[in-house]
């Protein structure tokens, strides 16, 4: 059976990898702080490839190509430098058009890699280096309130939270409320108004964080400019209570918005964080991966998307759902004291 | 006959099932099947989810499995404990970012989509010398494109060298130059008479699996001498990528294959056996992709397809919902569906967008592996083909069902047969663990294939004819055991089930229209039709294809649900 987790938890110590995709060059050291954008590690990749013939581009023959090399594979080279070059009064010369390395010297045929493709990784939350991770980044650590979601559009930002549904009038129709949301990261409920979507993206914010998406302004909002992350997914459902409460604590403080693509393979999630000093988690290493009475659940497909409620049984055997299905149930008492049955596998276990 | 017993591993995207399998009492039995939860994610070691299926399996099967320090136990000949051999398929994991070369799109590249599609590739870059890009910028996209896997196809025997050296001096200096977490695997699928030299100059040492030519004649592809060199190439990526894998491999000291290559295996054999040369399709809807394996004679086809979730697809879900729904619904349910994969239908309307989308992806995988394979015995207009029997149904979406008449329904809509074929139906999902455990005990798979291991559902006889909807098109005269006898008349448009149950003979008269063909040679021949009693027993499907639907989306739920409701679901 599939558990599947979402965090909303207060005063907590937060740890993100900020990793490579592929080997490079670590430009931190553990214990060291580190702000919201500071590179982490970076790899560098040649920006261009230049292969030249030696043979008929020098006119030699090529038995004669190894001895007009004046240059050793792996040794760095810098525009102008002769790499290769024939013997005799007049020699014919192959000088590196820009500073690179060369890589290859092969059938006849040297190989430059020349100028700098530079991929950064950069911090995502402030915090403390604890770890290094070999050729690829390091672990951050920082304190704080978390709020995870289910999708993003991959980008992060940062900015003062705002909920828009407690503001006394609707921003969309005042100028001046409107203006002031530049730069500040804003909460709706859903989101299905193409409209608002593109006013917010022009303003711009600093970021959107919606209970649940049109899918129809997928391919739109995944072109965003803007981090934009929904709370429970796709539909029209609104934003849970616990995540309510949640965000009621964020507003108006400066929070990050880390817009992540989920990723099963890397535990990835969209997430709100607000980082603070205070901590009242019980340590890092908390057991937190269980279906058990009393853990609560947020229900997840209709009718009951978004609702929240405690697990109070958990039945062995099978029921048949109204779908005909025969699944192994769960019931959960929901904030409102109805009690329901939902099957084990549709629900999020929430971790506070 | 010495006592033997085998554990199988199945390591999908959700769950890790594990099976045991013995020969007391002389024959191989499937004593016994458990699952548990993947555990794939970041943080966390595959070892994992497979120790607590095999802690499962113990309490089933009542046989001890793990040692007290939580180790399996291996190479025991002992009844009550341990198993001899174990054999492992995944088909968890990322898809594999993948680079082709070959010489021509239309021939070398055909032939190395072709071949890597079946083992979870992700094309990243498709190159042949035709795409006139010069040495470097071939070298610029081949870093782009940060391949895991290249694979590089050197056109015909005795063919030209020349032109593979360029690709070959961009392979090397990618393979030697380029940081990465784990040196790219690199499979050569071309010119025998070029190994040696490609060898000498990629100097990959094992990161290159050499294979035979799988075009050794112009338009004509062998992929099979190249599965040896993808499997190692495929194992040897994922023991680099997932956590925990390395020392399972070496724990059970076995190879690790695709499930899709393991589902593949089974249907071989199952084609080989069959009789009257027709082949043998199979088809798994898991909760990525949908894997199709089809085998008729010496020819296999394979192929696994990633439906892509977006209004179009939407649009065709709606399409075939037995619930009115609008296309947004339909989008939002499946975007759901794919954040949360173990989602399972709670709702009738749940349930119908479930089916609906079964049958999208059913039709996706059939297109897909069309557009691969154009000699694929299918289209959309006329379904596939009437010689694939059996038509094998695998995954989540089709096995759990309330009623097994909705898997059979889903599958002929998806598939939309011609002819005479049989529908079974994988219930247990151990095709691929049975395919895996051939390479250790040919024997076992051919035992309990022998042994019903797949469930039938039955015998689909479909009627292809131009008459109108409502005209006659089919007599059927049915022969029962105990002497009745019945005559059905069937009308163009029709759906009809005539239950037999299980472990009952009945034979069938077929007297088709002068137009009508029921797949015996010829339009207007009919004949005799032996059947087995099966879980749902014979339907007849005379609704044409392709399936025409109404364009009202109230007509198109109520018919869907007539179809449903007339096969008894």
């Amino acid at each position: 059976m599939s558990v599947e987790l979402i965090r909303i938890r207060s005063g907590q110590q937060i740890c993100r990898s900020i990793l490579l995709s592929d080997l490079g060059k670590i430009l931190v050291r553990t214990g060291q702080r580190v702000e919201i954008g500071d590179i982490i590690a970076e790899s560098v990749n040649p920006a261009k490839f230049l292969i030249f013939d030696l043979v008929n581009g020098l006119k030699i023959r090529s038995h004669k190509v190894e001895g007009c090399i004046e240059r050793l594979i792996g040794e760095q080279v810098e525009e102008g430098d002769i790499i290769a070059q024939t013997k005799g009064l007049l020699p014919r010369i192959f000088r590196s058009p820009a500073d690179g390395k060369l890589i290859s010297i092969h059938d006849g045929k040297v190989t430059l890699a020349l100028g700098e493709k530079r991929e950064t990784v950069s911090a995502n939350i402030p915090g403390v280096v604890v770890e290094l991770i070999s050729g690829r980044g390091a672990v951050i650590c920082c304190q704080g309130d978390v709020l995870q979601g289910v999708w993003g559009n991959g980008l992060s930002g940062q900015g003062e939270l705002v909920l828009l549904a407690d503001l006394e009038t609707d921003p969309f129709e005042h100028s001046d409320q409107f203006q002031a949301l530049i730069g500040k990261v804003v909460v709706m409920d859903s989101c299905s108004n193409r409209a608002r979507l593109n006013a917010l993206k022009n303003l711009p914010v600093g970021g959107i964080v919606v209970g649940s998406l049109s899918p129809i302004l997928l391919e739109e909002v995944e072109q965003l400019p803007v981090p934009l992350m929904s709370l429970t997914g796709f539909g029209d459902s609104l934003i849970d209570p616990v995540s309510e409460i949640m965000l009621q604590k964020m507003t108006g403080q400066e929070v990050i918005i880390n817009a992540n693509i989920p990723d099963v393979y890397t535990g990835l999630k969209p997430e709100l964080i607000l980082p603070s000093s205070e901590v009242s988690a019980d340590g890092l290493f908390i057991d937190e991966n269980r279906v058990e009475l009393g853990a609560k659940v947020r229900l997840i497909g209709k009718p009951y998307t978004g609702n929240v409620g405690t697990i109070i049984e958990l039945p062995e055997d099978p029921e048949t759902f109204a779908s005909g299905l025969k699944l192994i149930p769960a019931v959960i008492k929901r904030l409102d004291g109805e009690i329901i049955r939902v099957p084990i596998t549709n629900f999020e276990v929430i971790v506070e | 006959m010495a006592y033997k017993s085998f554990l199988s591993l199945d390591i999908g995207s959700q769950h890790t099932r594990a099976w045991l399998f013995d020969n007391e009492g002389g024959e191989y039995k499937h004593k016994g099947g458990s699952e548990a939860q993947t555990t794939i994610a970041a943080g966390m070691n595959i070892q994992e989810g497979v120790w607590d299926a095999m802690v499962h399996l113990q309490e089933v099967t009542g046989r001890r499995l793990l040692a007290h320090n939580g180790k399996p136990i291996l190479n025991q000949d002992n009844p009550n404990m341990g198993v001899e051999q174990a054999a492992i398929c995944i088909s968890a994991g990322k898809p594999i970012k993948t680079a082709l070369f070959g010489l021509t799109d239309k021939a070398s590249l055909a032939g190395l989509r072709r071949l890597s599609n079946f083992f979870y590739t992700e094309e990243t870059l498709l190159l042949s010398l035709q795409s006139g890009l010069n040495a470097m910028g071939m070298l610029e996209e081949l870093v782009e494109s940060n391949a895991d896997l290249i694979i590089l196809a050197g056109g015909t025997e005795q063919g030209a060298e020349k032109p593979l050296r360029s690709i070959l001096e961009n392979i090397r200096i990618y393979y030697h130059s380029h940081p990465r977490l784990f040196k790219p695997q690199i499979v050569f699928v071309g010119n025998t008479s070029l190994k040696e030299m490609v060898i000498k100059e990629l100097e990959a040492g094992q990161d290159l699996h050499v294979a035979d030519n799988i075009q050794p004649i112009y338009d004509q592809f062998n992929l099979s001498v190249a599965w040896d060199a993808m499997l190692t190439a495929f194992e040897r990526i994922r023991l680099f990528q997932i956590n925990g894998l390395q020392e399972l491999r070496q724990t059970f000291n076995t190879k690790i294959f695709p499930t899709s290559y393991a589902m593949g295996r089974i249907v071989r054999y199952l084609s080989k056996t069959s009789k009257g040369g027709k082949g043998v399709t199979a088809l798994d809807v898991g909760a990525g992709s949908t894997t199709l394996a089809a085998a008729q004679n010496e020819n296999f086809i394979g192929t696994l397809t990633h439906t892509p979730i977006g209004l179009d697809t939407g649009e065709q879900v709606s399409t075939w919902s037995s619930i009115e729904l609008d296309v947004e619904t339909a989008t939002t349910y499946m975007q759901n569906k794919k954040l949360h994969p173990a989602f399972m239908p709670a709702t009738l309307e749940d349930l119908a967008f479930e089916h609906a989308w079964t049958r999208v992806r059913l039709q996706d995988a059939l297109d897909n592996t069309k557009l691969l394979f154009p000699d694929f015995k299918y289209t959309r207009q006329k379904g596939l083909d009437g010689i694939y029997e059996p038509i094998i149904m695998s995954g989540e979406s089709l096995v759990n069902v309330p009623s097994l008449v909705q898997t059979c329904l889903m599958a002929l809509d998806g598939i939309q047969p011609n002819g005479i074929t049989t529908l079974a139906l994988d219930q247990d999902q151990i095709m691929a663990s049975l395919g895996s455990l051939t390479t250790v005990e040919p024997l076992m798979a051919v035992q309990l294939l022998d042994t019903a291991i797949f469930t039938n559902l039955g015998t689909v006889i479909c009627v292809d004819s131009p008459a109108r909807i409502g005209d006659l098109v089919l007599t059927i005269e049915v022969a029962r055991e105990e002497g009745q006898r019945e005559i059905l008349e069937i009308s163009k448009g029709q759906l009809k089930r005539i239950e037999v149950n299980r472990g009952v003979h009945i034979r069938l008269y077929l007297a088709p229209e002068k137009d009508s063909d029921v797949g015996m040679g010829k339009r207007g021949l009919g004949g005799w039709v032996s059947v087995v009693g099966a879980e749902v027993g014979v339907i007849i499907d005379a609704r044409g294809r392709p399936l025409q639907l109404p364009k009202s989306a109230q007509s198109r739920s109520r018919l869907i649900r007539d179809w449903i409701w007339e096969l008894g679901g």
